[in-house]
């Protein structure tokens, strides 16, 4: 198991590496100049504009550049913003919290509201109960986030006053901004768990713990839910990456400083390399989430956990006949 | 000496979209204390239905629409819900058809089987893990394993799981659902030898589910011959064997291969079991038998007794005009 852990944390440096590639090409090869950006109106001058580029490293190839920057990377430094007079990694470390808060709190409501809805439905399919959840599901996940968060700060904001209308002073202010996020969550998590539940409620193995008399409750907790859920938890892991993605929208629309509000300013000032470490840090955090998800998978699932260990074994064994053959 | 378990006039429908699926239309059965029934038909013929309606476990879409199933005088479709749960697993239960799928792959043998015996017996958890593994080693299966997950067991192994899982309580009466048909023949003999050996120890009566008259003629006291939702034939193992009345169990017996006689090819019954949503009117027999006599098409038989205790359900029987063959 702990093997299986280390190579899949290995493994991300490639998934990493490929994220920064891409967004470091794309920069690349963007028509802004990151020399004149940083000079301002001082580029005007063309001697202290080369000299800048020089400094830069902008005068180099594609490749060294990229190289360089992946060396830089895995040392920790992202970089200088080129409108900010800060680093990147300070950039990001002021922001990132407010964002986190939102897209994990959105995570939390989303497994907390979802996966009860989709049971309840589920378990009264074919009543009102199971078609009004299901109906509020298929119509709050074809609305995007940003106009829910639009509705929910003028009827809750302005009409009402209970929260405030924008900042990140006190948790208020991320009441909103989590049901805004977590509402595409919710209602994905519910439709999930409701055929999920479908699915399990009709297995024989139900039946057989019917046939020992225990509570339907019991039924319901310990031989549907467990199973239920083993296809819930993807959704919850690379829920986070909704959550994240809708947390950008909805951080402008609330006017909370967080990751989201950073990557939209850095693009409009050209700051490229500001989204290049955000964009990163975003990778980092999903890819990790996945891994969370697997390992989750291993906890609930005897037959994958099983897999885990015999994969990792078996992998040991190949390279050991490779050995022998060299 | 009163039945342990009598039903009667039992109706168990399914209604779907389509229609309703009669699946069981009015049947009659007895068990004694200690007795094993069999309960002979082919697929769809409603025996693992009746069965699931003894627990009422017959599923949402189906309704018990009449009769009684009284156990021990009692009648279970009248009790209270929380009466039958302390009868489920405890008094009767049931082994299930399919092995493969009847076992929760999320948890261990060993908890699914205590779940049973911490429900149902006053106990600490310790004695409950005893008597898991005493239960468990019963069937044969080493207490080494017992903390491990269904996946990792084979077919037969897990049959018996599902089996100490039924026998953890020393139930009054097993229902034994196909307890072999998923399994391998070499492990088919096996596994009906463990049944019987633990249904004498424990002095359990069993209603034994097959399609397979060379088990029906080694464990069971008495047998009823099902097609289409009815009981067609009904005495004891000696009645049904050698003095078969109905068609449909001669029907049976000719399609079943001989050792001792010689014959080129075997002789299926000719036809399908009918759609239990369109039955034929009057016996639903008829189509495919060989006696059809006029009456056949239109009435419905009674059972008759053609000697103490051995009933049929043909006009062949009911009608003085009826030549017997």
């Amino acid at each position: 198991m702990i093997k299986f852990i280390v190579r899949r944390i290995i493994l991300i440096i490639p998934v990493l590496i490929g994220a920064i590639i891409i967004v470091f090409t794309i920069n690349y090869f963007s028509s802004a100049n990151p020399a004149m950006i940083k000079l301002g109106l001082a580029a005007s001058d063309p001697a202290k504009l080369a000299a800048m580029e020089h400094a830069m490293g902008l005068d180099q190839s594609y490749f060294s550049q990229l190289g360089s920057y992946l060396w830089d990377m895995f040392h920790g430094d992202l970089g200088e913003s080129y409108v900010y007079d800060k680093t990147v990694s300070e950039l990001i470390a002021e922001r990132i919290p407010n964002t986190l808060r939102m897209s994990i709190g959105a995570m939390i409501l989303s497994v907390l509201v979802g996966i009860p809805l989709g049971l309840v439905a589920a378990l009264r399919q074919n009543t009102a109960v199971d078609y009004v959840t299901t109906g509020f599901a298929i119509l709050m996940n074809a609305i995007p986030s940003f106009l829910i968060a639009v509705v929910l700060m003028i009827v809750f904001s302005v009409h009402f006053g209970w929260f405030p209308v924008s900042g990140a002073d006190s948790w208020r202010s991320f009441v909103l901004p989590v049901i805004a996020a977590g509402i595409g969550p919710i209602t994905q998590n519910a439709r999930m768990t409701r055929s999920s539940v479908l699915e399990v409620i009709r297995q024989d193995y139900v039946r057989t713990a019917r046939a020992k008399g225990i509570s339907e409750n019991r039924v319901t907790s310990r031989h549907i839910m467990k199973n239920a859920l083993i296809p819930v938890i993807t959704l919850i892991g690379t829920g986070l990456g909704t959550c994240l993605a809708g947390s950008i929208l909805v951080e402008m629309i609330f006017n909370i400083p967080g990751m989201g509000m950073l990557i939209n300013s850095s693009i409009m000032s050209q700051d490229y390399i500001t989204v290049q470490g955000c964009v990163l840090v975003c990778a980092v955090v999903v890819t990790l989430m996945n891994l969370l998800t697997d390992l989750a998978y291993g906890v609930v699932d005897p037959q994958i956990r099983a897999r885990y260990a015999v994969g990792s074994g078996k992998r040991s064994k190949r390279a050991m006949a490779k050995a022998e053959v060299v | 000496m009163s039945d342990l378990l009598e039903i009667k006039d039992l109706v168990i429908r399914f209604d779907t979209e389509d229609g309703s699926v009669h699946a069981v239309n009015g049947i009659d059965l007895h068990i004694g204390s200690g007795e094993t029934l069999g309960l002979v038909g082919e697929t769809g013929a409603g025996k693992t239905t009746t069965a699931l309606g003894i627990l009422r476990l017959v599923p949402d879409s189906g309704k018990i629409c009449a009769g009684s199933i009284s156990y021990k005088n009692v009648d279970i479709l009248k009790m209270s819900d929380k009466n039958i749960l302390d009868i489920r697993g405890n008094e009767i239960s049931m082994i299930f058809q399919d092995p493969m799928t009847a076992l929760n792959p999320v948890m261990t043998i060993s908890a699914q089987v205590m779940e049973v015996i911490e429900r149902h017996q006053a106990c600490t958890r310790g004695e409950a893990r005893a008597r898991m593994i005493e239960i468990l080693g019963k069937v044969g299966i080493r207490p080494e394993r017992v903390d491990e997950y269904p996946h990792q067991f084979s077919g037969g192994m897990k049959q018996r799981v599902v089996i100490a899982i039924a026998l953890a309580c020393n139930p009054k009466l097993l229902l034994a659902d196909e307890p072999t048909t998923a399994l391998d023949v070499t492990i088919q003999a096996q596994v009906m030898r463990m049944i019987n050996d633990l249904k004498k120890e424990f002095g359990t009566s069993m209603i034994l589910i097959t399609h397979d008259l060379g088990i029906v003629a080694k464990s069971c006291d008495s047998v009823a011959i099902m097609y289409a939702g009815e009981i067609v034939e009904f005495g004891s193992l000696e009645d049904i064997f050698d003095r078969t009345s109905h068609p449909y169990t001669k029907g049976l017996f000719a399609s079943m291969p001989r050792l001792d006689v010689e014959t080129e090819r075997l002789m299926p019954i000719a036809g399908l079991m009918p759609d239990p949503m369109e039955l034929p009117l009057g016996c639903k027999f008829h189509p495919r038998c060989p006696h059809r006599m006029e009456i056949c098409t239109t009435d419905n038989p009674q059972g008759t007794e053609v000697n103490y205790g051995h009933l049929v359900k043909c006009h062949l029987h009911t009608t003085k005009n009826g030549d017997m063959d």
